[in-house]
Parts: structure tokens; C-alpha cells; sequence
């Protein structure tokens, strides 16, 4: 759609009109008020107005009592190791794992993401989670980078900044990447599958085909999750450039290209084609395996890109970027330090 | 005709008439009020705008130091109070979107079949994403179809900056209409 001044005008005169209120009683009432305060009763003395300003007055201590915490925004959570291996969702079992499980199932709670975060948030540096939870929009200027939300949580909050464009409203899942003092940057929502939180690469690349643009690569609005296998090949792959509104990552050639392949699949990817059904990615961290083709299986979590309809030798569902890894609460009780998990691969 | 009257109730009004500033309500009050239901996208916060713009003008009338430009004048208040509003929203409530009220991309073939058709909610929604400033410059010019000129005396800054802000926020709105399954 382009949106021309004519429609964008349409929109905005629908948009000032869908209100249900009444301008005459809104009037009325403002004159009132003109009236009251002109015979001794201020208007900022009365009670509508005065708890508006006793909010917004909240409102401004509360900003600046948060920014002079800045560097200290979360309390001291529930005592914990500081050790990765002593995260308590970690010690789930088969036998005992909960109903639903993170992040297949899915996202992680704002108690989970705290307790994740624990006193030593660096352990978690660079990892990717996914929570759902609501962000308080911080609409503060601060000296130097500015959060743009915060995430209320039991014992304290978690600042949230965003890089790209502030997003108002938001609910749902969202993906995070951690940072070494336990920020937070928010990288974008997450579209649930259809049974849980991650999709399988079938269910991923028929929504995706769906959402195929006629012209140029296109961002889609959500980022996804995927249970698949990373496949990189040490064979040279032959393909045609991509389309210029996409990433040179997603070049052709040894080593400089990845794919998602299906979980269950076993996919050879020693020859030159990718591997069908398959989805590709970029090889971020430019891993060059010798022998048999480098396996990984894990949850992704993907910025995908609509291809064109006419790109020969595309892959169907197009080309997605790899964000990260997800690791699973096990993963997150396992390793040593998931700073060093693959964030690409 | 018009313009000599309304410049002649202002004047009043800056004399302290309160019937000349009454006239001025009356007559200005539905446009303050749809400017500012552009911007919040909600009655209560367009509400208490209004209202909050209208007093705050009564109040702080004798600033005006040019009459001539009261609109302006009274644009830039209502901006203020419309940010004022939001502040009091995001300091008493999250701002969130039911899971179920999350866009669900439309087809792309059928975004494609009338440019106009363009979903009103899900405009609504990508409309919302957008800075509170993107929002009210938007409003501005292709709402209330105010001069660039008039927007930079408004806001107190210069005209070019107006109409980089207003590229800047044509182009966030398309990147979020984008997110909507519109793009």
C-alpha cells in the first residue's frame, strides 16, 4: 500500500471523528470550569483536574527517582548462584517438567526473566529470551541512551531500550537480547505458532509462503521462533544473488550461507542446491566445517524476508535472519556461561 | 470578515474579557477536540486535552504576544496538553493490546486490490505505534492542514526541521502500517 497525502488525511479525519464524545457537553463543561475559577474556585483546585495534576506530578517524581537509579534499576532478586548451572527452571526433568514447556511452548513470565537475569546478569550477556510481559513506555530524556520501557517485575524493573522505532502499544511475546549489566533491548514481537510459541520449518515456510510480496523484499511485521536444524555446508552453493533490499549475508558461495532444514530431516548438504525445504539463513559466525556438514539443532528465532515472486532459484518461503539462538531452560542451567552459547550458531 | 472577528475576540480576551475568550471556545472547540482525538486516539485522553488546552490558554493568554497567530499559538498548547495527557496514561496504566487485538497480517494480494481500502483498525494500530511527535506533526499538516510555516512558528522550530520531522514520521508510519500486514 502507499499511503498518498489524500488517504492518510482520510484516515486521520476518520480517526478524529470516531469518538463517541459529545463536543456540546465538552464545551459546556470547559466553560463551566472558565466560570468556576472566575468566582474564587481555581480550576487547578478542583478535584478532576487536581488529581490529573497530582498523577502527572507522580508521574514526573516517579521519572526522576527512575532515572537517578539508572545504573541500579533492579533490586537484589530472590537469592541466587550466580552460577548459570544454579538457575532453578534448569533442574525440570522429563518426569516433572511442567505442563508447558520454555520456549517451545511458551514464552517466559517477568518473574522467570528476572530470576534468569539474577545478580550477575553479565553470565547472560548477548543471550536471546523471549518473555511475555508488559512494557511500561518511558517517555523520559535522559543524558545518553534512553531507555524506552520499563518491565515492572515483584522485586524491582527492568529497563528496556529500543533502537529501532519506539513501538506504543504492545502485548504479546517479545524478544530480548540481554546486556552485560541485565538491560534489556527489545528486538521485536514474536508471532506465536500454531501450537505453542515455536513453529516447526513446514508450519513456518507456509505462513511464510503466504506472505509473499509481489514486489522487492519486504520486512515482515513479526519475528518468528523455529524448532529446526542449522545446516552449513563446506560445499560452494550456487545461487543467484539475492535481491538488493536483502542483506548481503544471505550470498551465495563456501561457507557464507546456512540453512534451516526440518528437525527430523536428514539432509545432505554436500551438493550445490539447497536442501528442499529448507530455509536460509546467513552464516553469522562464518563457521567453515571440514568433513561432514556442521548439524545444529535448536530453537531460532527469525527476522524473515519476503522474496520475490520471480526470484529463480530463491528459496520458496525466502530468507530469514537468524537473531539468535533460544535456549531452553535446560540449556540455561547446562552451560557454562550462555554468553558463549551460539547467539548465530 | 471572519478573520478581523476572531482577531478582535482574541485581543478581548487578552484584556481579560471572558466573553470574548467564551466566543473562542465555542468556536474552536471541536477542532482542538478532533486534533487531539487524532493524536491519543481515544476520547478520555482527547477529553481532558481539550479541556486542559482551553484553561491553560485562559491562563496564559497575555503571553500571546502576536494575535494574528493564535491559532499556532493554540496548536502548540494543545500539542503540549495532548503530551501531557499521555504522560498521565503511561504513568497510571500499561499500554498494551490484547493478544487478540494484534494485527493478523492481511493477504498480500488483498492489501493490494484498492490502496484506500486500507483497514481502518490496523491503521489505527500502526498510527499508534508512532512517536507521540511523529503523531502530532502528522496531525498537524494533514489533519488540520497547517502551513509548514505555521507548524515551525507553532512549535518553535525552524522549517526545515519540520519537514524532515514530517518525512521522518511519513516514513516510520509506513514502516509501521508495514508491521500491520499493510506494507
Amino acid at each position: 500500500m502507499t499511503l498518498d497525502d489524500r488517504s492518510l488525511r482520510e484516515h486521520l479525519v476518520r480517526r478524529a471523528k470516531a469518538g463517541a464524545t459529545d463536543i456540546g457537553a465538552l464545551r459546556d463543561s470547559v466553560l463551566a470550569q472558565l466560570s468556576d475559577g472566575a468566582h474564587g474556585s481555581p480550576w487547578y483546585r478542583q478535584s478532576r483536574i487536581r488529581s490529573t495534576i497530582g498523577l502527572a506530578a507522580a508521574a514526573v517524581v516517579v521519572a526522576l527517582v527512575g532515572l537517578a537509579l539508572l545504573p541500579e534499576y533492579r533490586d537484589p532478586g530472590p537469592a541466587m548462584s550466580a552460577s548459570p548451572s544454579a538457575f532453578p527452571f534448569a533442574s525440570a526433568t522429563p518426569g516433572d517438567r511442567p505442563a508447558l514447556e520454555y520456549p517451545a511452548d511458551r514464552a517466559m513470565t517477568a518473574a522467570e526473566l528476572e530470576e534468569l537475569l539474577g545478580d550477575n546478569p553479565a553470565d547472560r550477556a548477548s543471550i536471546v529470551v523471549i518473555a511475555d510481559v508488559e512494557l511500561v513506555v518511558l517517555d523520559a530524556t535522559c543524558v545518553g541512551e534512553c531507555p524506552a520501557y520499563l518491565i515492572r517485575t515483584a522485586s524491582g524493573q527492568i529497563a528496556v531500550f529500543d533502537g529501532g522505532d519506539r513501538i506504543f502499544a504492545i502485548a504479546g511475546p517479545q524478544a530480548f537480547r540481554v546486556r552485560a549489566d541485565g538491560d534489556l533491548d527489545v528486538l521485536g514481537p514474536v508471532r506465536e505458532g500454531p501450537e505453542g510459541l515455536s513453529w516447526t520449518l513446514p508450519q513456518l515456510t507456509t505462513e511464510l509462503t503466504k506472505l509473499r510480496a509481489a514486489e522487492g523484499a519486504n520486512p515482515v511485521p513479526f519475528l518468528y521462533l523455529v524448532d529446526a536444524v542449522r545446516v552449513v555446508s563446506e560445499a560452494a552453493f550456487r545461487c543467484f544473488a539475492p535481491p538488493p533490499a536483502i542483506d548481503v549475508r544471505f550470498g551465495c558461495g563456501s561457507g557464507s550461507v546456512s540453512w534451516l532444514v526440518p528437525a527430523e530431516a536428514s539432509v545432505s548438504t554436500a551438493g550445490s542446491n539447497a536442501p528442499p525445504g529448507s530455509l536460509r539463513v546467513p552464516n553469522v559466525t562464518g563457521i567453515r566445517p571440514s568433513g561432514d556438514a556442521f548439524r545444529q539443532r535448536g530453537f531460532w528465532l527469525l527476522d524473515p524476508w519476503v522474496t520475490p515472486e520471480d526470484c529463480f532459484l530463491c528459496p520458496s518461503a525466502g530468507a530469514a535472519d537468524l537473531l539468535g539462538r533460544v535456549l531452553t531452560f535446560r540449556d540455561l542451567g547446562s552451560t557454562a556461561a550462555p554468553g558463549t552459547s551460539p547467539a548465530g550458531g | 470578515m471572519e478573520g478581523r472577528l476572531e482577531r478582535e475576540l482574541v485581543e478581548r480576551a487578552r484584556r481579560g474579557d471572558r466573553a470574548a475568550y467564551e466566543a473562542i471556545v465555542r468556536r474552536k472547540v471541536e477542532t482542538v477536540y478532533r486534533t487531539a482525538r487524532a493524536i491519543l486516539g481515544n476520547d478520555a485522553d482527547a477529553d481532558d486535552a481539550t479541556q486542559e488546552t482551553f484553561l491553560g490558554a485562559w491562563r496564559r493568554l497575555s503571553d500571546l504576544r502576536d494575535p494574528d497567530r493564535f491559532d499556532a499559538w493554540l496548536g502548540r498548547i494543545t500539542v503540549n496538553a495532548c503530551r501531557m495527557a499521555l504522560r498521565r496514561r503511561n504513568s497510571r496504566t500499561i499500554v498494551a493490546l490484547t493478544a487478540a487485538s494484534v494485527a493478523e497480517p492481511m493477504d498480500a494480494g488483498t492489501s493490494r486490490l484498492e490502496d484506500r481500502t486500507v483497514d481502518a483498525v490496523a491503521f489505527d494500530r500502526a498510527f499508534d505505534r508512532l512517536s507521540f511527535d511523529q503523531r502530532s506533526i502528522l496531525v498537524l499538516h494533514h489533519l488540520d492542514e497547517r502551513p509548514i510555516a505555521e507548524i515551525a512558528t507553532g512549535l518553535g522550530i525552524a522549517e526545515g526541521t519540520v519537514k524532515s520531522r514530517l518525512h521522518a514520521a511519513r516514513t516510520a508510519l509506513k514502516r509501521a502500517l508495514a508491521r500491520e500486514g499493510l506494507g
